[in-house]
């Protein structure tokens, strides 16, 4: 019985202070436990807060109250707790975030940019075609790529690394069928050496043991 | 300049004090060059008084001799390595009319040379001063004219701005591109100008038995190396500094190790010595 | 570990009374890119400036590679930034001769570091201009004739002739054209991971800093108003000024 992930009592609100302080809340207590090795949906409609609270496990939010513990073996740390490079020493070699947007570097190409996570070429080139990228893509910056492709693009990315937690946001969003299915199946692939993904979409994944809950959030909580 | 020694010809020695100086502007002097003497290179101001000499002209070299000069020396003042120039002996009359020192023209005999643009070709020996003439004293100047600047790269020996006028010179002309006032470095500290001695002269300087004065009379400065002193001109490890060749040698005594002047106004052009008094020396045997 | 710089409560006040910054403390550990930004006003030229020795703090100190030298001066100062620091201007004639060729204005750095090996260091110069991507057939050409965007790259050049483990960026990419940024961000980015460079990059383009820094500084009149991770302090600003700063630019 082995938590990666436990989240307690986590909330958070937006205050624009450029709107005269609105605050809005946008997390209200949510209450989480992700197993190792299994794969979590997170549903719900728009503005429920799901993205924030992805957002707030990579450490690219922060946090007004709550704890969210991640543990390895037998080390412990509480992200909204701990320091800039603790963060950033976890997201190296822990925890992966996926989006539907590309960090988009101008000038190097699909390929480089898979391998400078540090995959050799051939395996980098392997990991593309797997997801369906076309050899005559690998040099081209993904500037010029469709949605499709940046999606399987931003996959690869988060897959080059081996990491015991994914985090991925809507990123099957703008993908044909087919492309879905790939994606799926790379990630049951990932699931089955071990690692804990927890993904928001709208759609549930369809593949067969691929997802093995379904976590519903409402108006900043966790109703179901 | 002739017409102003014929002037002094006319004046009274008499109504000059010993060596034109007196004797607080000579101590001024003489402390500055203690001074330059025990820090090898480096340029020390002095007050720089007005002499009969345009500034450019041996100003500095002449207060400096005018200062030491002891009625037992005997003196050789030479410009361009002639002793007959009409700046060496405006010099010389000046200097001989307010002490009454011995002059000559033989290097080997000289107590105090004065000179502008050479080292006489004859070995010289302990004992003997060489004060030179110099119109700009700091090699830094090609490099930054404010003063100001200089000043605090010599301070620190950041000589990189001096490394990399030569770098951009070889890398531009192919070879660096002083023919006169090659840059030395003195006991690996300070950088200084040797006056404009062509580079066949440099070589003269590390380890000379002879002590160098140097005087800038307009930028009022004076420097000293003292004997056996290390001069290395500036070179890259990997570069070494050369000097002049001259395609013949000189066409009145034959001598091949001297430095040539070449004569582009007779017919054919020739290659003769600019050491006149080494060369008429050489030929009468 | 030790920080290759860090700064501790670094004060600048001026003689008028006015402050050019105020209790400044961050540390950049090796590998680490830290951004500054701020608007003009903000600060953060002082703190670049003090980064480089170029201003003594008031108050505080600066430490490199763990040794305090808020206060070296003289031939000390220029031996430390030789060896430790390289820094690239916003205006290339601050940080370049433009009458010395290109290769000349790398090869000072040598110099000034002690190197006396004429092809050793031409060498050198030419592998780090080529490494730049600028023209080999213009190597030996005064870099007044450049571009602004190849003149920032001769500074990048410079700035790493003698491989410190830190380098300093002040708004490295102001004034080039959108095609140009691109170009020069691409080498600072690739030089950054190639050699494990500190860096620390001051600029007012939240694009710039988006893509080059791990951390961020937000700065304003003087002191720091916000610190934490890039991406939050883009994504989840939280102090006012933030997010104004945030809000107003186009990314």
């Amino acid at each position: 019985m082995s938590a990666v992930l436990k989240i307690r009592g986590l909330r958070k609100s937006y205050t624009r202070h450029l709107l005269g302080g609105r605050r809005l809340d946008v997390l209200r207590g949510v209450d989480l436990e992700l197993e190792r090795g299994t794969c979590t949906v997170l549903t719900g409609p728009s503005g429920s807060g799901k993205s924030s609270l992805l957002r707030c496990i990579y450490g690219s939010a922060v946090a007004d109250d709550g704890s969210i513990v991640y543990r390895d073996g037998m080390d412990e740390i509480d992200i909204c707790a701990a320091d800039e490079r603790t963060i950033l020493s976890l997201r190296r070699m822990h925890i992966g975030l996926a989006t539907q947007f590309l960090a988009v570097v101008p000038r190097v190409g699909a390929l480089d940019l898979v391998c400078e996570l540090g995959l050799e070429r051939d395996e980098g080139a392997r990991l593309l075609r797997t997801l369906g990228l076309a050899d005559e893509h690998f040099g081209v910056p993904p500037a010029t790529f469709s949605g499709g492709q940046r999606q399987m693009l931003n996959l690869a990315l988060i897959l080059a690394r081996p990491r015991p937690l994914l985090l991925l946001d809507e990123i099957t969003a703008s993908l044909d069928a087919r492309r879905k299915r790939t994606a799926y199946e790379a990630l049951l692939e990932r699931k089955r050496t071990g690692v804990t993904i927890l993904a928001v979409s709208h759609e549930v994944p369809d593949l067969p043991g691929l997802v093995d809950r379904l976590v519903t959030m409402e108006d900043g909580r966790v109703v179901a | 300049m002739s017409a102003f020694a014929g002037l002094l010809a006319q004046t009274p020695a008499s109504g000059y004090a010993w060596a034109y100086l007196d004797e607080e502007s000579k101590r001024e002097v003489r402390r500055a060059l203690l001074k330059a003497v025990c820090i090898p290179g480096y340029q020390v101001p002095f007050a720089s008084r007005e002499m009969p000499v345009a500034r450019g002209w041996g100003s500095g070299g002449l207060q400096v001799t005018l200062s030491i000069i002891e009625p037992a020396d005997t003196l050789k003042v030479i410009d361009q390595g002639s002793d007959e120039s009409m700046n060496a002996r405006a010099l010389r009359d000046l200097i001989v009319r307010t002490t009454g020192v011995a002059t000559t023209t033989d290097a080997r005999e000289a107590s105090i040379i004065q000179t502008r643009h050479r080292i006489p070709e004859d070995p010289l020996h302990e004992g003997q001063i060489i004060v030179f003439q110099v119109p700009i004293a700091d090699p830094l100047r090609i490099v930054d004219a404010r003063s100001s600047v200089t000043r605090r790269l010599h301070a620190e020996r950041d000589y990189a701005p001096l490394w990399l006028y030569l770098y951009e010179d070889v890398a531009t002309k192919g070879a660096p591109s002083f023919t006169h006032s090659y840059p030395v470095q003195v006991e690996g500290g300070y950088v200084m100008a040797p006056t404009p001695i062509p580079r066949h002269d440099i070589p003269r300087l590390c380890e000379a038995p002879f002590l160098a004065l140097y005087g800038a009379g307009r930028e009022a400065t004076v420097y000293a190396v003292p004997p056996y002193t290390k001069v290395t001109p500036l070179e890259f490890d990997d570069r070494p500094f050369t000097v002049e060749r001259f395609p013949e040698p000189c066409a009145l005594c034959g001598a091949s190790w001297t430095y040539l002047q070449e004569e582009a106004d007779v017919d054919p052009p020739r290659y003769v010595c600019s050491d006149v008094a080494y060369c008429r020396r050489r030929r009468s045997g | 570990m030790t920080p290759v710089l860090a700064l501790h409560d670094v004060t600048v006040r001026y003689p008028a009374g006015n402050y050019g910054c105020r209790e400044i403390s961050f540390d950049v550990f090796p590998g680490e890119v830290l951004g500054i930004v701020g608007e003009s006003g903000s600060g953060k030229s002082t703190v670049l400036a003090c980064a480089n020795l170029d201003l003594v703090p008031t108050e505080g100190s600066v430490e490199i590679l763990g040794r305090d030298v808020s206060r070296t001066r003289g031939a000390e100062r220029r031996k430390l930034r030789a060896q430790a620091l390289g820094i690239v201007y916003q205006t290339p004639q601050q940080g370049l001769d433009l009458a010395v060729t290109a290769g000349g204005n790398i090869a000072e750095r040598m110099f000034g570091a002690g190197h006396r090996s004429y092809r050793v260091v031409r060498e050198r110069a030419r592998s780090l201009h080529a490494a730049m991507e600028l023209p080999c057939d213009r190597f030996d050409v005064a870099v007044r004739t450049f571009s602004g965007g190849m003149r920032q790259r001769v500074q990048l050049a410079k700035a790493l002739a003698t491989s410190p483990p830190l380098l300093l960026l002040d708004e490295p990419t102001s004034g080039l054209d959108v095609s140009v940024q691109a170009k020069t961000l691409d080498l600072i980015r690739r030089i950054q991971r190639d050699h494990g460079l500190a860096m620390v990059i001051v600029s007012h383009d939240l694009a710039v800093i988006r893509m080059l820094a791990d951390r961020v500084i937000v700065m304003r009149e003087g002191r720091i108003v916000e610190r934490g991770l890039t991406d939050q302090i883009l994504g989840d600003p939280q102090h006012p000024y933030s997010q104004l700063l945030v809000a107003s630019q186009l990314t």
